[in-house]
This record gives structure tokens, C-alpha cells and sequence, in this order.
């Protein structure tokens, strides 16, 4: 029998309402979430139909926006692999009531990010081929590779990390649980009693998961960015792309962390678990983020700028100029590296509220940048084209793709409340444990 | 007790806000959906092809090879006007007709035309159909498929010929030609013709030499001897008089040993990345990298089993 602690029964009673049943306001939000999705189910019918004229991608310009949101996607689910292993390993106190929250990210941007790869390929019935004729030296394949380990990773960290909340919520007395939900937590509990010998076999796995996924998902976004930088193509064929890309998703993730962490601390009212610490802390890593994610920008378009090569001269006027993709250069560089630096430097503005604001800017900026790093330089092929139609050289997002990319948001979202129907956001046994030891402390 | 009435009639008056605002989102998102599937309909609509009651309206175009054994290979190119551009019609049937001296028309075969819409009828007997003129008068006739409306052409052209003689002195290979057209008093010089060689290639022909015809319908061209062949040496060699008003075009083509033999022996690939196996290093790295991770999965694993076999300890 697990007991907890007056926190831990705290956070369960939180919770309780979302666990237990499903509220009109629930329903209504999935209700929602479910109708983006059946436009995008539409809009994916047509694409598979039709095919992938119904797309803005072409012969020249063959990624786009499903590219971009892999890449986005797969950036934010460091938010969990890197920012909690690492927190995880160095025994940081203050991340306890935010990890859960942060692998909950991991796991669910994993499953969505590789959707988009699936609707980027034009011939689904040959999918398959991936495997059966899979050649060890194609970056694809260690994409294919890298991103289903990692992925088992995630899940398998944010387990660890949740067999002692299930023991909890299966012997719970404050949780009035359907029977079939006691039996699912019975099930994922794997018969945790927290014995001397169950805790040490925990914190030894967790430990091994801790110190794996680090690594791990900094091969998986090295892999990532070898995609493009293992091609010949300007703006892509870049030795720091790797770097770039991992430090570009730790970021990201961390801003998408902070965006989390402050709706849900006002959607659930956990202003005792996620303190205003939480917000200037990650704040500070945000910070350090930006100033080098400043740096390496500045190093790869300094470099290539410089160069003047033919064609990697054309996509950096491309880039600068104000007419083609000036406005979003501009954007990503300010609201994606000056603004962060600029609210978390300034002491007024070092508010949740502030800090919330410019990390929400900064992820869309991101994605921006994503966005850039992929058209662009398709836009500026490498080969003379004669005598073609300018929709086949430059690329513009198609309602379709729009749509799609919407679903891909709405089914991130819809997993995040799905999740919360088996889980609680703040993780009840690491709290309880810590707040008790402070109690104790005090 | 009214502070307590206030705070519901708030509560109920925010959850009606909330309420409305998601059925305004509800409606915002499906009017903008609406409007974006009629747009794309439209635009899938706009992409058919327009509707014509009397349909498309087809071209043909007829060309002729004049070989020196006397038979003519006639090409024929069946095109409509779609999207702006001429596309050829494939699975078109043509109807090749050569024209009798006394104006009547000869069947000489059907051919369907390929996915360029060129269709190709190669006449042997064709030098024992001339007209009175002593010319050759051939017609091709589509009868319509579907929408596409019947089309016919014909083409008149004087019986002519290239002969190709080869010749290999030391080291040099010589090509020499000879241009003649057909008349009463018998074969007659074509004077001043270009001659152009060519070689085939795995895709297209590939132009070697060229030259011009002297007064006596002769031309000497020498023969490139560093060319690659088949794994004989072979190499089909085509000389030309093109695009003639009056012949059509002459070709002459032989095959000789003056290439340089390739080898088409497929030997095992070494490891390398545009080969099908791998790097040996690259292999090297995955196994280590892959085994390490998976290893330690495993190991999780393991301790979850462990954990899960282990028996509660009796409650107190």
C-alpha cells in the first residue's frame, strides 16, 4: 500500500476532477480539437487522392512546411530529454513539480514531429521500403533509426519517472477512480510497493535513462541537421549544422517548456507547485540559449556571407532581402534571440507574465526559422532552370498544408489532454517527497 | 448571501463567455474551412480541361527518312492544344496512305502512336509508288478518338538517297558519302548538302562530324577513333541530310568495330556510401552506437521486471 503525504493528496485533489470524469468544458475543448482534425483527415484525403499537387511543394521546391514542422517538433521535445535528464543528473531540486510536464512534451512532440516525414512522402503504399531497403549510408536511415530509439527513450523516461504515481493513484483513497481506470493504474504500477529493493531498482534505471537520453537526443538532432548539411546545397552543406540544430531544439524546447508550464499554472491554479522561480530559472537557461543560438546565427551567415559564392550569394539576398525574406529574417533574429536576451536581462521584466511572452514569441520565431532554413534554399537550385512555371521555383504554403499543420497542433494538444485523464501535471510522489523534506527541514 | 449570488451569477455569466467564445471559434474555424474547400474545388475544377462541345482539335505532322535500299520510314506526329502548349496524343491509330499516279489512295498500314504521339510506318516497296512526277505522295489520317477531332496531312518529297561507304586508313576511319536523287536519266548529284554524323548514344544521338556535298554529291569525313562502344567496339553509325524540302531527310546508318571497347562486366562494389554496402567503419559505429542504447534499454527493462516479480512485503 503507497501513502502519500498531505501534498501529495494536495495534488491528487487538483487533479481528481480531470482523472475521475470529463466536463462539458472538456468536451467541448476535445469536441474542438477533433474537428481541426477531421479537416485535416480531409485535407490529407485530397493528398493522397490528388496527390501532392494540392500541396505547394513541386519538382524544385520538394520540402516545405511538413519539414518545417518535423524539425519544430521533434527541437521541442528536448524540452524533456535534455532540460530534465540533465536537471535529473545534477539532483536539482527545483525541477521536480515541472518534469512531468517536461516529458509529457518529450513524448507527445516524438510522436507528432515523424507524422509530418509520413506527409511529406508522396508514395505511402511504399513506406515500408524504408525499411526493407534501407541503406545504412542514407542520413534518412538514421533518421528512421534515431528518432524510433529515441523515441522508445522518451517513453520509457517518462515511465520511470511515473511507476511511483501510478502505485499512488492505484491505492489512492482521495481519487474516486472507475473500476477500470484502478485496474489500468494496477497495470502501469507493475506491482511498485516502494520496497527498499523497488526504489533502488527505480532510481537505477532512472539514473541509466537520465544519463542515455542526453546523448541520445543530441544524436537525434545531430542526424537531423545531417539530413540537410550532408547535401551540397547552399545554406545547407554547413559543418556546424549539427551544433547549430541541437542547440537551436534545446531551446526552442525550453521556450516551449515555459509557455506550458505558465497555462497550465493558471488553467489548474498551481501557483504552489510552479513558483515564479520556476519561470526566472528557466528564464536564465533561455538566456544562455539565446546567447549562443545568437552566436551560432551570426557565425553561419557571417561565414557565408563573406564567402560570395554564386549560389549561396543568391540565397543570402534572398534572405536579406526585404522583399523576399527580409521581414522574417529580421523576426527570427529579433523575437528569436534579441527579445529573449532583452526580458530575461531586464530585472522588471523578469516576470512569469514577460518571460512567458517572449518565449512564446521566440517559438514561433523559431518555427519561422525552420521554415527558412528549409524553402530558401530549394528556392535556389543549383542547376539553370529555363522555361518553367514560377510556381515550380518558388514555393507558397497551400491550405492543405495549413490545414495539416493545424491538425498537427490540434492532435499535440489532444494528447496533452488525454494525457491528463491518466496522469497528474505535477508528479505526486517526487513533490510530496520533496515538500515533506522541507516541512521536516523546517 | 448577495456576494455569494454575485459570485454565481459571475461564474455562470463566465462560463456562458467561455462557452460563447468557443462557439464563435467553433464557427470562425468551420466558415474559414468552407470557404478554403470551396476554393480548393474551384482551383481542382479550373484544372480540368475545358469543355469544348465539338472537342479538341488535333495537328498532324508528317516527316520521311529516305534509306538507300529504297524504303522510307514515315513519322508521323499527332498533337492537341492543351494548357496553352501542343502535347502529342498517345494511342492514337494512324492511317498511312501513299498516293498512286492515278490519284487513288493506297493503304500502306496503321500504326498507333506512342506516348510522344509519334506513330512510325517503315514502307519497303515504297520506290515502285510514284506518281507521274516521279514523286512520292504519302498521307496519314487520323479518323478522331474521344474528344479529339479527326486530323490529316500529307507529304510530297522526290525519291533520293545516301550511300555511306567506310573506310579505315591506319589509324584514321573515313566516312564517304554519296547524294543522289532519282530522275529519268538516272541517279542525279545533290550538290551543296550538309551531311551530318552521328553516333548513338545510350539516350540520344550524338553529333561527330559534319560536311558538304560537292558537285558530284561526295563528301569525305573523318571519324572520331576515340569514341567508347559496346563491349565489341561497336558503335551505330548514322549519317544525315536533314530536314530537305524536297528529299525529307537521307539517312544512311551502319554499324562498325571503331569504338573502344567497355566492359559491361558488373564487379562486385567496394564498400562505400554510393555503393550497396556500407562503409566498414560506418558499420563499426552503428553497432556500437545502436548496441549501447538498446543494451541499456534492456537493462531498464530488466530492473521493471524485477520490480514487478518482487512479492509485497506483508502489511503491518
Amino acid at each position: 500500500m503507497m501513502r502519500t503525504s498531505n501534498t501529495g493528496i494536495q495534488i491528487q485533489r487538483i487533479f481528481a476532477p480531470m482523472i475521475e470524469r470529463t466536463s462539458l468544458r472538456e468536451k467541448l475543448w476535445i469536441g474542438m480539437l477533433l474537428s481541426v482534425l477531421a479537416v485535416g483527415m480531409y485535407a490529407l484525403y485530397l493528398q493522397v487522392t490528388v496527390g501532392h499537387s494540392v500541396t505547394g511543394m513541386r519538382d524544385n521546391v520538394v520540402w516545405g512546411i511538413y519539414i518545417a514542422n518535423f524539425i519544430f517538433f521533434i527541437g521541442i521535445s528536448y524540452a524533456g530529454a535534455v532540460i530534465s535528464g540533465l536537471l535529473h543528473l545534477f539532483q536539482v531540486e527545483w525541477r521536480k513539480p515541472i518534469i512531468r510536464i517536461a516529458e509529457l512534451i518529450t513524448v507527445i512532440a516524438t510522436i507528432i514531429g515523424p507524422l509530418f516525414i509520413l506527409l511529406c512522402v508522396g508514395r505511402l503504399d511504399r513506406l515500408h521500403h524504408l525499411v526493407l531497403f534501407a541503406r545504412l549510408q542514407s542520413p534518412i536511415t538514421w533518421d528512421v533509426l534515431a528518432i524510433s530509439t529515441y523515441l522508445t527513450g522518451s517513453i520509457i523516461f517518462l515511465y520511470l519517472a511515473s511507476v511511483k504515481d501510478f502505485a499512488i493513484y492505484r491505492d489512492s483513497t482521495t481519487l474516486n477512480l472507475s473500476k477500470w481506470k484502478r485496474r489500468f493504474f494496477a497495470f502501469m504500477a507493475i506491482n511498485y510497493h516502494d520496497t527498499p529493493s523497488q526504489q533502488k531498482s527505480i532510481n537505477v534505471a532512472m539514473n541509466l535513462m537520465a544519463i542515455m537520453i542526453i546523448p541520445l537526443a543530441i544524436i537525434v538532432h545531430s542526424v537531423l541537421s545531417w539530413i540537410f548539411g550532408m547535401t551540397l546545397r547552399p545554406g545547407w552543406h554547413s559543418t556546424i549544422f549539427g551544433p547549430y540544430f541541437v542547440l537551436a531544439a534545446i531551446y526552442s524546447g525550453t521556450g516551449v517548456l515555459i509557455v506550458a508550464l505558465y497555462i497550465f499554472r493558471r488553467m489548474y491554479k498551481l501557483h504552489d507547485f510552479i513558483l515564479d522561480k520556476h519561470f526566472t530559472y528557466l528564464g536564465y537557461i533561455m538566456l544562455v540559449l539565446a546567447a549562443g543560438y545568437g552566436y551560432f546565427t551570426f557565425s553561419e551567415y557571417l561565414t557565408d556571407w563573406y564567402g560570395s559564392e554564386t549560389w549561396t550569394s543568391q540565397l543570402i539576398q534572398k534572405l536579406f532581402g526585404w522583399d523576399e525574406y527580409g521581414k522574417l529574417f529580421l523576426f527570427t533574429n529579433v523575437g528569436g534571440i534579441i527579445l529573449p536576451i532583452l526580458v530575461v536581462a531586464t530585472p522588471k521584466l523578469r516576470k512569469p507574465g514577460w518571460i512567458t511572452l517572449a518565449s512564446a514569441i521566440m517559438v514561433l520565431a523559431m518555427w519561422v526559422k525552420r521554415y527558412l532554413i528549409v524553402v530558401p534554399t530549394l528556392e535556389t537550385p543549383l542547376l539553370p532552370i529555363q522555361d518553367i512555371r514560377p510556381e515550380y521555383v518558388n514555393y507558397s504554403i497551400t491550405w492543405v498544408e495549413w490545414a495539416l499543420t493545424l491538425s498537427g497542433i490540434a492532435l499535440f494538444l489532444l494528447l496533452f489532454t488525454i494525457a491528463i485523464k491518466f496522469m497528474t501535471l505535477i508528479p505526486v510522489s517526487e513533490v510530496a517527497e520533496s515538500y515533506d523534506d522541507n516541512t521536516q527541514t523546517k | 448571501m448577495i456576494m455569494t449570488n454575485n459570485k454565481i451569477y459571475s461564474s455562470s455569466l463566465r462560463h456562458r463567455r467561455y462557452l460563447h467564445c468557443i462557439i464563435m471559434l467553433l464557427a470562425f474555424w468551420s466558415g474559414t474551412c468552407m470557404t478554403s474547400l470551396t476554393a480548393q474545388e474551384d482551383t481542382l475544377k479550373t484544372e480540368e480541361p475545358p469543355a469544348e462541345p465539338d472537342g479538341f482539335k488535333s495537328k498532324m505532322s508528317v516527316t520521311a527518312n529516305q534509306f538507300p535500299d529504297g524504303s522510307i520510314e514515315l513519322n508521323a506526329l499527332l498533337r492537341v492544344k492543351y494548357d496553352e502548349s501542343y502535347q502529342g496524343v498517345p494511342d492514337a491509330k494512324i492511317g498511312f496512305f501513299s498516293v498512286s499516279p492515278e490519284g487513288e489512295e493506297l493503304a500502306l498500314g496503321n500504326m498507333t502512336t506512342g506516348a510522344n504521339g509519334i506513330a512510325i510506318l517503315v514502307d519497303k516497296g515504297a520506290e515502285q509508288k510514284t506518281d507521274a512526277d516521279g514523286n512520292f505522295t504519302f498521307i496519314a489520317r487520323f479518323e478522331g478518338k474521344d474528344a479529339i477531332k479527326p486530323s490529316e496531312t500529307d507529304l510530297l518529297i522526290h525519291p533520293a538517297k545516301l550511300d555511306m561507304q567506310t573506310e579505315k586508313a591506319d589509324s584514321i576511319y573515313l566516312i564517304r558519302l554519296t547524294a543522289t536523287s532519282a530522275s529519268p536519266d538516272g541517279p542525279q548529284p545533290i550538290v551543296a548538302a550538309p551531311v551530318t554524323i552521328y553516333v548513338k548514344r545510350m539516350f540520344s544521338s550524338l553529333k561527330v562530324g559534319e560536311g558538304e556535298t560537292d558537285e558530284a554529291g561526295f563528301v569525305e569525313i573523318e571519324f572520331p577513333n576515340d569514341l567508347a562502344g559496346d563491349e565489341n567496339a561497336n558503335l551505330e553509325i548514322t549519317a544525315m541530310i536533314e530536314e530537305t524540302e524536297l528529299y525529307g531527310n537521307l539517312t544512311a546508318r551502319e554499324v562498325k568495330p571503331w569504338g573502344y571497347s567497355v566492359n559491361a562486366e558488373v564487379k562486385e562494389l567496394p564498400r562505400a556510401l554510393w555503393s550497396p554496402h556500407p562503409p566498414t567503419w560506418m558499420v563499426v559505429t552503428f553497432f556500437i552506437l545502436m548496441g549501447t542504447v538498446w543494451t541499456h534499454y534492456f537493462i531498464i527493462m530488466y530492473k521493471l521486471f524485477r520490480i514487478k516479480s518482487e512479492k509485497p512485503a506483508a502489511q503491518p
